[in-house]
């Protein structure tokens, strides 16, 4: 049984606000999904070792040399607060 | 012909002999989206002018010699969770809602290198999560078979264009079947590469280890016409893969006399609508009589594709969504926030719709701590079973045969109550994510007037035959034929 007060821990590792309508209604839909996901907990998987390299190519390496990427304007012309050439961000420290 | 059948192949001839200029052809299909937008809702943007410049342009390219390619003036409809530059791309999000962004991704130069005219940006699910559209941050699109009915998802504005003819083809991203699923319930081609094959660069992330761009055309061949274009490694994708190149319409035509095709048990189960199972029944009969060898096979783990989907899946996609945070781009919400924190938190609360919202609270909960083991681990581990079953089968048989989707399209609202019943509209198309295989839906007749698609599964890399047995069953049923009234 997942708790609202366990989902709204997670909302707040999410940096999600929610309100208690879609708190209550989110609770509902974690323990709806993951019962049917429960059921993977049931396959024997103590012979597999998980090896993601297999499906998914070596590193590819590339040489550490910094270029222009010739966008810094338009990177920041998206941005909601600029100053200069830096994001401008509430404090981080109190 | 009219426009709505008008494949990349026809385009491509008439525009080669100087029959029709990239300009009358753009023309006519931008007047016809113009025409039927307010009523199917496929594009978020479409600029009819921008469009008819660059058509323009590409006309006196193509005369003077530096442009001749097959793409080159045929107008194509791209998923709005594709880049380009200084075009607003939403992903279908409130969050992006007037977001331009700073590049135009390697799929798209790709296309626009060769000379294609991009008709505008279609509508899909928020952030491609959903099977229906009607999770888009701004409205659900309109399936052209039946306006009630959705188009499927969550690429299902691409997959609107093509079938209603507002784009010659078009472009979608295919996360757990968002190109194949969409593209059955139009009645178009969908097809999802090996993943490795496309780069992602410009692709705006859902679940990193799963996402792969494909195409949605009218006919198997344009499928592997863009295929072509498309496919290749990418230094700035570095999950794509060198790989030699191919001519993916050599040898299209070969047919299937002696390929053994396995069709899955597990497939034909409870869940699927009869009138789906009989026409894939036909689908297997047809191919049967063009000489292929038929097996029914087993996927014993394949039940739990997607168990192990909706767990790995929402890990990637709260780790994938947690970059729109107000500071660099997109939505901000500052004015009512105290501190950084509130900032973050009131821009996405503002911003993401239910279904990101489900699914990055889904996501964090799986991989927080405590659960991690339980949940994201052992996803990881079955999806390596499932692989393995894959393996074994493919060791027995050259492709794999089966429904697209469970259903056809269903009505608009339907499903919307229930997440879970909308997550099964997914169950044939998931596990080819999990495992990374390539895989395409063709046009396999109507049930009640409504298209039913026919999925083929090739082996890792092998999308040469999953072409080829993809074209052998269209050309021999005639299905591609098939239009909407509209």
């Amino acid at each position: 049984m997942i708790s609202k007060q366990e989902v709204e821990k997670t909302a707040k590792l999410a940096r999600l606000n929610l309100t208690d309508e879609e708190l209550k209604k989110l609770t509902q839909d974690l323990v709806r999904v993951l019962d049917y996901c429960k059921a993977i907990q049931q396959i024997d998987t103590s012979e597999v070792e998980v090896n993601l390299a297999e499906s998914h190519p070596v590193n590819q390496n590339r040489s550490d040399e910094p270029v222009d990427s010739g966008i810094q304007k338009d990177i920041l012309d998206q941005a909601p607060e600029v100053d200069g050439t830096y994001f401008e961000v509430k404090e981080v420290l109190d | 012909m009219h426009i709505k059948n008008l494949t990349i192949e026809t385009a491509h001839e008439a525009i080669k002999s100087g029959d029709l200029s990239a300009e009358q052809l753009t023309k006519q299909v931008l007047d016809r989206a113009q025409e039927l937008n307010p009523k199917l809702f496929a594009y978020l943007n479409l600029n009819a002018s921008t469009a008819q410049q660059r058509a323009k342009q590409v006309d006196e390219q193509i005369k003077s010699g530096t442009l001749s390619t097959e793409l080159a003036g045929i107008p194509v409809a791209v998923k709005d969770n594709m880049t380009i530059k200084g075009s607003r791309t939403t992903a279908g999000s409130k969050i992006l809602e007037n977001y331009k962004p700073p590049f135009t991704g390697t799929v798209m130069q790709k296309l626009l290198d060769a000379g294609a005219v991009v008709a505008g940006k279609t509508n899909l699910d928020e952030f491609a999560m959903g099977s229906s559209t009607e999770n888009s941050g701004f409205y659900p699109s309109r399936n052209p078979w039946d306006t009630e009915r959705v188009p499927g998802g969550s690429s299902g504005g691409s997959a609107v264009a093509v079938a209603s003819g507002m784009a010659v083809y078009g472009l979608g991203s295919d996360t757990g079947g968002s190109v194949r699923q969409p593209a059955a319930m139009c009645g178009a081609v969908g097809m999802k590469p090996t993943y490795g094959r496309v780069s992602r660069h410009g692709l705006i992330a859902m679940a990193s280890s799963l996402d792969q761009i494909g195409p949605i055309t009218k006919t198997v061949k344009d499928s592997a016409i863009v295929f072509n274009y498309i496919n290749g490694f990418d230094p700035k994708d570095s999950t794509t893969r060198k790989k030699d190149p191919t001519d993916f319409t050599a040898g299209i035509d070969q047919g299937v006399k002696g390929l053994r095709i396995g069709v899955p048990k597990q497939f034909f189960g409870e869940g699927l609508n009869s009138e789906v199972n009989n026409s894939i029944r036909e689908a297997i009969d047809l191919l049967s009589a063009q000489g292929a060898e038929i097996k029914e096979i087993d996927l014993p783990k394949i039940a739990n594709a997607l168990a192990v989907y909706y767990v790995i899946m929402p890990v990637e996609v709260s780790s994938n969504l947690g970059r729109y945070d107000g500071i660099r781009y997109g939505l901000s919400e500052r004015k009512d926030a105290k501190s950084l924190f509130d900032v973050y938190t009131n821009s996405r609360e503002a911003g993401f719709g239910d279904e990101a919202k489900r699914r990055i609270i889904l996501g964090t909960y799986t991989s927080s701590a405590g659960y991690y083991d339980a949940y994201y681990k052992k996803a990881l581990e079955v999806q390596q079973l499932i692989r393995e079953d894959f393996k074994k089968v493919f060791a027995e048989v050259d492709i794999l045969v089966g429904p697209t989707a469970p259903t056809t399209a269903f009505k608009i609202g339907e499903l919307a109550d229930d997440p879970l019943a909308m997550y099964l509209s997914d169950i044939f198309t998931v596990p080819m994510n999990i495992s990374g295989l390539p895989a395409i839906s063709v046009p396999a007749g109507l049930a009640q007037g409504l298209p039913v698609g026919l999925q083929l599964i090739a082996p890792w890399w092998q999308e040469a035959v999953m072409f080829r047995a993809a074209y052998a069953y269209e050309q021999a049923s005639g299905n591609h034929k098939l239009s909407p009234e509209i």
